[in-house]
């Protein structure tokens, strides 16, 4: 009698609660369906989104840790950590991204006037004439969403490196899958998968893969998504009384080594031609495209000397024959010997340790193109 | 049954002087800032601290993120852990089960009393830290909007109805370490073992949640959406980490007392 | 009123009970003996649906247990392995949240919510507690206690009552308080179970006997039936020699000045002593002792071996 008391109750219980995990699994393995696009098509669906308004709560994860230090700390969690993110994007010109810290936010707000910058923690609001396109800049949260990476890998994919991926569910809605595979032997990138969102075109996440690893370099995937004109109140700032409001002088280290570089990267180098040698910023040189990105920049001595001290104590930093590198996944870092006229250049970008070596002799050397 | 739990409970010297304990924190708290005038740097110390120096009213919601992280869960698991371990450990549990008190009964009842506590001890502390944060921290004007997380200005009406979501959150939150402690309570004769059993749960969850290695369990751990009530005071509101947070605790909420009811309902009681 | 069919509990490997058929009447006062550890307490927390049995049925007011427990219950007072209270809480507070928590009784006699605060007043006169004031049990005496579990258990004028070692503790007033009071409680009607390890405190009160070794039942009978005469008649004399030679043949045992005599008939053998010029000092039947039934029906345990 007992035995029958007591055999039922624990089976409902364990019962239930296994039903209720396997839910979420169940909806994520549930095939979505209704694969219409080839890869071809897809691809083309996703370029031909690019600048489309959404909004959405996106999450970043990187798995790159850079050997650097505090000053580039928004870089390093960027890439090396995750980050959660918030967006609102009417086009191009005018967006807002948050980036959620458990006790606070930093939000950044751009329209055709400016941006506005917003520390909750600091209470300080920036204001800054936005950077023009194309400046060259250090990574920033907003390049950490799913259509802006996609948007900057996928320049230049052709039709015959994509196939299809099984469609996924991302944040709750269809979404088609495409990888992408650069047949490029200079690039550090194996493949980058992006799935886009079936409705708009949108890419809604995107999966890198460095070459050999089978752990994604960096992955983000919007967990709420809707596609369509955020209403411009979202976007638009005035900054609260209580807060310091600043102006900004822009002055951060990349603008300083673009102003007053000692030297000039050359027009084409590896037989990349450079991107933007028209651009203010003359000092910074960007090569290659989509998956094979690489820039440039000479140092001055002191600047590179104590650069140098900081990249041999990181981990995984090897001397080679052009100087001292540091390889974090798919991403490299290069600072070379000092040249001839004792300019050190600092290399980085998604190339092979071997491709970012021979770009390295190549500048030491003046051996390509005239600079 | 449930108003005699209620009884037992809030007539208890213990209790009071529990909430007191756990309002004593952020009192101290409120006064060394307002001694000395030093926030803490951005991004260091519990939430909204740095921003209460100047609005005193805002102490409400940081006095409930001091508390949140050890005090309130510690406080919930020695009240829930007492709940069922504590009758079997002095006796009384056989003289309420022979009244007779039907067992799911006194879970119940037990879980109300729990719940009671969890949201008492919560309003107290949010008004307290309120009424100590404008004593010492400068009374701004009750009309006067407050700076949201974003950035923009947040109106008295939607401050106060934000504040009630973020109480109604953190107290749901709260019912997990309840639920937890009332499963182990029923399993064990001694309270201090589910006590301490419960909180261990949760300073493994919270271990967790600061390794990469574990992120792919993080989004199950119950402690993952409990700071997320900060999102309450973003602008627009952001509700998909409170979402998330609601939905597991009431995951976690639902599997504990299932399990605590399949094992007290047919448990033999020796003490 | 308490009737079970091969009542097993098994801790693991352990029969802690083990094939129990209890059978109690109404208007018993029954004692229900039993070593320490042979299984009383397991048995009466069985009967109250504390512990589930293994296998085996149990009927209590003639129902099953503990599935009809909600209708039971109400009906039975109960002093299981001590007493217990929340020790910052007066005696009367302790037996209204007692009374509070299970049903409310209904009907003329239940008195309904209302009536706690009298049931609560009437139910510590009964054991004599009502001038203890508001002290919390903290500071009660151990006799204090006893008497507040007992109270307790009389809160709702039960018909049956389940006592484990009720006079624990107890000094000798009190223990013969306790007595009177389960003897006025029967006298009204009120079965009583009184499990106890206590011969004397049995032998006085009980009508019938069940006796447990190593979780069986080895006696249940009427303490009459037990102690019924023998059929021999015992005779304390001092002229024991004579008295042997007088009733030859008859005198089943001699121990010096005690004489054990077969016989039906006390008044006989008084009249032929008598006759004879016997001094007599103590004549009547023989009757068994509780204590020897005892010793004859358990098995023996070796020395120093401990109950399990």
């Amino acid at each position: 009698m007992g035995g029958v008391i007591r055999s039922w109750r624990w089976p409902v219980v364990v019962g239930s609660a296994l039903t209720i995990a396997a839910v979420p699994l169940v909806l994520r393995v549930l095939p979505v369906g209704g694969e219409h696009d080839d890869a071809a098509a897809l691809l083309q669906r996703i370029v031909a989104a690019r600048g489309a308004a959404y909004s959405g709560y996106a999450e970043s994860t990187g798995a790159l840790a850079l050997p650097v230090g505090d000053e580039f700390n928004d870089v390093s969690t960027l890439l090396g950590g995750r980050t959660e993110l918030r967006v609102w994007w009417r086009d191009d010109d005018e967006w807002r991204v948050d980036t959620l810290d458990p006790g606070g936010e930093r939000s950044l707000r751009v329209s055709p006037s400016g941006s506005w910058s917003w520390d909750f923690e600091d209470n300080r609001a920036t204001r800054a004439a936005d950077a023009p396109a194309g400046t060259v800049r250090l990574p920033r949260a907003d390049d950490g969403l799913p259509p802006a990476l996609a948007a900057r890998l996928l320049s230049g994919a052709t039709d015959a490196q994509a196939s299809m991926l099984a469609a996924r569910r991302v944040a709750g809605r269809a979404a088609d899958g495409l990888r992408i595979r650069p047949q490029d032997p200079q690039s550090s990138i194996d493949r980058l998968d992006v799935w886009a969102d079936r409705e708009s075109g949108i890419p809604v996440s995107v999966e890198v893969y460095g070459r050999g690893e089978s752990r994604a370099a960096m992955s983000t995937t919007f967990l709420d998504f809707a596609p369509g004109r955020p209403p411009e109140a979202a976007i638009s700032f005035t900054p609260p009384p209580s807060a310091r409001v600043r102006i900004s002088s822009r002055f951060d280290l990349v603008d300083a080594i673009a102003r007053f570089s000692p030297a000039q990267p050359p027009d084409v180098l590896r037989g990349y031609p450079r991107q933007d040698p028209l651009a203010g910023t003359r000092g910074v040189g960007l090569y290659g495209s989509g998956v094979t990105q690489l820039a440039v920049a000479g140092l001055p001595g002191r600047r590179a000397r104590s650069l140098d001290r900081q990249l041999q104590l990181a981990a995984g930093s090897h001397a080679v024959p052009a100087g001292t590198a540091v390889d974090v996944g798919p991403l490299a870092l290069l600072l070379t010997r000092p040249d001839r006229s004792g300019i050190q250049w600092l290399l980085t970008g998604t190339m092979t340790p071997a491709g970012l070596s021979e770009a390295a002799d190549e500048l030491l050397h003046g051996q390509g193109a005239p600079s | 049954m449930i108003v005699v739990e209620l009884g037992k409970l809030f007539r208890r010297r213990r209790t009071w002087l529990t909430i007191a304990l756990l309002n004593l924190l952020p009192t101290i708290v409120a006064v060394l800032l307002a001694v000395t005038g030093i926030a803490p740097r951005p991004g260091q110390g519990p939430a909204f601290l740095s921003a209460v120096v100047a609005n005193g009213s805002l102490f409400a919601i940081a006095a409930l993120a001091i508390v949140l992280p050890l005090f309130l869960p510690i406080s919930v698991a020695v009240v829930a852990g007492e709940a069922v371990a504590g009758e079997s450990q002095a006796g009384t549990l056989r003289y309420l089960l022979i009244r007779p008190v039907g067992r799911t009964r006194l879970l119940v009842a037990k879980l109300v009393a729990s719940t009671a506590y969890v949201l008492v001890s919560v309003l107290t502390v949010a008004a307290v830290g309120f009424v100590v944060g404008r004593l010492t921290l400068g009374n701004a004007p009750l009309s006067q909007s407050m700076v949201s997380v974003s950035g923009t200005l947040l109106t008295p009406g939607q401050i106060a109805w934000r504040t009630v979501l973020a109480i109604a959150f953190i107290t749901f939150s709260m019912l997990g370490v309840a639920a937890m402690a009332l499963f182990l309570s029923t399993l064990t004769d001694s309270p201090q073992t589910a006590t301490l059993g419960a909180l261990a749960f949760l300073i493994g969850s919270s271990l967790l949640l600061t390794i990469d290695a574990a992120r792919p369990l993080q989004p199950y751990l119950p402690t993952r959406y409990w700071l997320t009530f900060v999102d309450l005071y973003r602008d627009p509101l952001l509700l998909s980490g409170v979402e998330r947070g609601v939905g597991l605790q009431a995951v976690y909420v639902a599997v504990l007392l299932g399990a605590a009811w399949a094992n007290f309902a047919t448990k033999d009681i020796t003490s | 009123m308490i009737r079970t069919e091969g009542l097993v509990k098994r801790y693991g490997a352990v029969a802690a009970v083990d094939g129990i058929d209890l059978d109690v009447r109404p208007g018993d006062v029954y004692g229900f003996l039993g070593a320490n550890g042979s299984g009383k307490t397991t048995t009466v927390r069985c009967l109250l649906g504390l512990v589930l049995a293994t296998s085996g049925e149990v009927r209590v007011l003639g129902q099953p247990m503990p599935k009809n427990a909600a209708s039971v219950l109400p009906r039975v007072g109960a002093l299981v392995e001590g007493p217990a209270a929340y020790g910052h809480l007066s005696g009367a507070a302790n037996l209204t949240i007692l009374d509070a928590s299970g049903p409310a009784p209904q009907g003329p006699l239940g008195g309904g919510r209302r009536g706690r605060r009298d049931r609560v007043a009437q139910a510590l006169s009964l054991v004599g507690l009502a001038s203890v004031g508001r002290r919390p049990v903290r500071a009660y005496s151990l006799g204090m206690r006893q008497r507040l579990g007992l109270a307790g258990a009389l809160l709702r004028q039960p018909e049956l009552l389940v006592l484990d070692e009720p006079t624990n503790g107890l000094d000798p007033q009190g223990i013969l308080e306790v007595r009177t009071l389960l003897q006025t409680l029967n006298a009204a009607g009120t079965t009583v179970f009184l499990s106890s390890h206590l011969l004397a405190e049995v032998e006085e009160l009980c009508t019938r006997i069940g006796l447990l070794d190593r979780g069986r039942l080895v006696v249940q009978e009427d303490l009459a039936t037990l102690r019924a005469p023998t059929g021999r008649v015992v005779v304390r004399t001092p002229d024991a020699d004579e008295a042997h030679r007088l009733l030859d043949g008859r005198v089943e045992v001699r121990e010096d000045d005690l004489l054990f005599v077969r016989t039906a008939d006390a008044a006989e053998i008084n009249a032929r002593l008598v006759a004879a010029g016997l001094r007599v000092v103590e004549l009547g039947p023989e009757r068994r002792r509780l204590e020897d039934v005892i010793a004859e029906r358990t098995s023996a345990r070796a020395p120093g071996e401990v109950a399990r």
